[in-house]
């Protein structure tokens, strides 16, 4: 019956993130009026993003169209830029957490990105993140102006993949910020546990001959 | 006397069967299994337990706590941010560093050739005694690197010894309660072994997997004396329990009266055979038991040591406090509020706190089951609670013969409550906080083993066995996917 349960949760498919910039989404911190632009500077895009995920409020309106950009600095030039994917939100979807499909699908990390959201719609919307200046080291410029905040953005991947597709990246993701013991951050703990277990069956069997 | 004593050790030592060792082993690697899992600086205070180590070596020296500064050293800061070590706790949709992007940030932080001496400040675990501290001085030191991330790992798997140290003394405990039912004290042990939030901690860097390592000794040399009598080499066993358990934390002093308790009842009942062994049996006792920790106070409060028992957090100066409102907040914290009681908790601590934090609150307590996982674990842990009640009714002329070390045992568990209690209630008229975490009531990890063997002694010896494996096999199961709930948590 475990091992049913087990197959069940890993073959069930749900949204996975690629990364996040980790900024808490405390309170709703922009208010984006018509015709309005916030763009989210320093960003680390990963590779694999297909779509961005945002709290964005509506004021239970249906939401306008919005329009969303990924730059990031080109070699041509220090101030150059280049368009890495791009998004629209037609008019119309929830309030909430949405998920916004960008395209192209992102190859590679990019850091330094810029995110932008434009609000091409009549109605204003309002995006969640926080408003400890600085906290999360982006800088945010609305209308071309700095603006005191940082929204949160999540970077997904594309589709549902279930947990058994996830197991190779999670394996990856194991191994990253722990020092020398990450290079066998996933392989280790597999090890142990087979063992463990072995050992466990081993004991459970020598009580029971002998009791 | 030394070399008797040494005599004893070893005998007590090489005679424990081979069982002993093995669940010994199974708590070191499952320990070793969650110290790689859980990202670095994710068990609680672990930034405040690796500042105190590196302050004993770079400076030679014990922390004190500053309130008006958080920074720590230059190298352990940088590494705090950029793991992202604070940016997890409390928001579970935030996970550990994902991307090669992040590993090349942290990378050149690692690179940077920053100090690794701090302020002095080691934060929450400032006011700690130094034992576990001096001895993970000795993983920081040998590490290769310079690196806080590689030192970190060193010391948590260092640390993961002292659960097979736990465990094993959880196997000798019940081998004295149960002599007669070798197969109960494997099961008992695994319980223990493969208990989640045991591993967790233990896995960690943190000053509790000493404690509960010598907590577990002192259940056992109580265990002990109370079958073979007090002497010499009982007496050594508490006093080493106590004096050293007391140097790795305070907590357990909680233990201390009642070991009190059962040493008079030593003595008391040595008066048919003669007292002479009882007699230098407490003595030790009594002496092993206050003088590490004198030393301690009295060398760090003559700045022998610089630094130690800092300002501690919970003076109770200008607080408004009142004896009944503390004693209903002590009862509060572990059972139902009494009619006559004012509240002092919006739920049940019983249920939110302890039993839905022995099954699973990883982190910084923020990594959590589905809600129904714990509604499912209750009634299989009220049927282990019956099932052991069941077995001390069947066998109550033997437990008649054990009534006062039962005694013992429970004010044990009641001390650690009252001290748990009092230290929540002085931190929440101080500063409104919340001392209280799952973690603390591991200290009586014994209480637990027995409950699962006398479980397992239930229905004679195939049901027996049937049971003992069961109880096993869930434990397993429930520490296994307690890793998929964290690596779930913090790696997708």
């Amino acid at each position: 019956m475990l091992v049913l349960v087990l197959v069940h949760v890993l073959a069930h498919g749900r949204t996975q993130i690629a990364s996040t910039d980790r900024v808490d989404p405390l309170a709703f911190v922009v208010v984006l009026t018509p015709g309005s632009r916030l763009c989210q500077q320093d960003e680390i895009v990963p590779s694999d993003t297909a779509a961005l995920r945002m709290t964005i409020g509506t004021y239970g309106d249906p939401g306008p169209r919005l329009a969303f950009a990924v730059t990031v600095p080109d070699p041509a030039g220090p101030t150059a830029t280049r368009l890495l994917a791009s998004g629209v939100l037609a008019h119309g979807w929830q309030q909430g957490k949405v998920r916004i499909p960008i395209a192209p699908r992102v190859r590679g990390n990019h850091t330094g990105a810029t995110v932008c959201i434009s609000n091409l719609g009549a109605t204003q919307v309002a995006i969640a993140g926080s408003t400890v200046l600085g906290d999360y080291g982006f800088n945010d410029y609305l209308n071309g102006r700095y603006y005191a905040a940082e929204v949160r953005v999540d970077y997904m991947l594309p589709g549902r993949p279930s947990w058994l597709e996830m197991v190779p990246r999670l394996a990856y993701r194991m191994t990253l910020g722990k020092g020398g013991v990450g290079a066998i951050g996933w392989i280790a703990p597999l090890l142990a546990m087979l063992a463990l277990a072995a050992i466990v069956v081993r004991v459970l069997l020598a009580a029971e001959r002998e009791s | 006397m030394i070399r008797r004593a040494w005599r004893w050790v070893a005998r007590t030592l090489a005679r424990p069967p081979r069982a002993a060792y093995l669940c010994a082993l199974v708590a070191v690697l499952n320990a070793l299994v969650w110290s790689i899992i859980v990202p670095p600086f994710e068990v609680p205070d672990e930034n405040g337990h690796y500042a105190y180590v590196a302050q004993l070596v770079q400076a030679g020296s014990l922390p004190h706590y500053i309130a008006t500064s958080p920074d720590l050293s230059p190298r352990e800061d940088a590494t705090l941010e950029v793991v992202h070590a604070f940016r997890l706790p409390g928001w579970p949709q935030n996970p550990a560093p994902l991307t090669s992007a992040d590993q090349h940030v942290i990378d050149a932080v690692e690179r940077q050739d920053l100090s690794a001496r701090g302020s002095g400040n080691a934060g929450s675990a400032s006011d700690n005694p130094p034992l576990y501290y001096a001895l993970e001085a000795v993983p920081y030191v040998l590490s290769p690197s310079g690196s806080v991330l590689d030192r970190l790992a060193l010391m948590r798997a260092f640390s993961s010894l002292f659960a097979g140290v736990t465990v094993f003394f959880v196997f000798m405990f019940l081998r004295e309660l149960f002599p007669g039912t070798r197969r109960v004290w494997s099961v008992g042990a695994l319980a223990v072994a493969l208990q989640p939030m045991f591993a967790f901690i233990s896995g960690g860097l943190n000053n509790d997997a000493l404690l509960y390592a010598f907590a577990a000794m002192l259940f056992f040399a109580l265990a002990r004396m109370f079958r073979r009598g007090l002497d010499e080499h009982t007496g050594l066993a508490i006093g080493l329990a106590i004096g050293f358990g007391l140097l790795a934390k305070f907590t357990l002093l909680a233990f201390a009266p009642a070991a009190a308790l059962a040493v008079l009842y030593g003595l008391w009942r040595a008066r048919r055979d003669g007292r002479g062994p009882a007699l230098r049996g407490a003595a030790i006792a009594a002496a092993l038991s206050a003088v590490p920790t004198l030393l301690y106070l009295a060398l760090a409060s003559r700045s022998v040591t610089p630094g130690g028992i800092g300002a501690p957090a919970t003076t109770l100066t200008g607080a408004h406090t009142s004896l009944r409102a503390e004693i209903s907040h002590i009862w509060q914290l572990f059972l139902p509020r009494m009619p006559w009681m004012a509240p002092q908790f919006p739920r049940s601590q019983l249920w939110h706190t302890w039993f839905m934090g022995l099954i699973g609150r990883f982190g910084w307590l923020d990594t959590t089951f589905p809600f129904w996982v714990y509604v499912l674990a209750a009634p299989i842990a009220v049927a282990l609670i019956v099932g052991a009640l069941t077995t001390l009714a069947r066998e109550r002329k033997r437990l008649r013969r054990h009534a006062f070390e039962l005694g013992v045992y429970v004010v044990m568990i009641g001390g650690l409550c009252v001290e748990i209690g009092v230290e929540s209630y002085r931190t929440l008229v101080t500063s409104g906080g919340i001392f209280e975490q799952p973690r603390y009531l591991l200290s009586g990890l014994c209480i637990y083993a027995a409950i699962v063997a006398l479980v397992a002694r239930l229905g004679g010896r195939r049901i027996g066995i049937a049971l003992g494996t069961l109880i096993v096999m869930l434990a397993l199961a429930h520490d296994l996917f307690s890793q998929l709930l964290v690596i779930g948590r913090y790696y997708a």
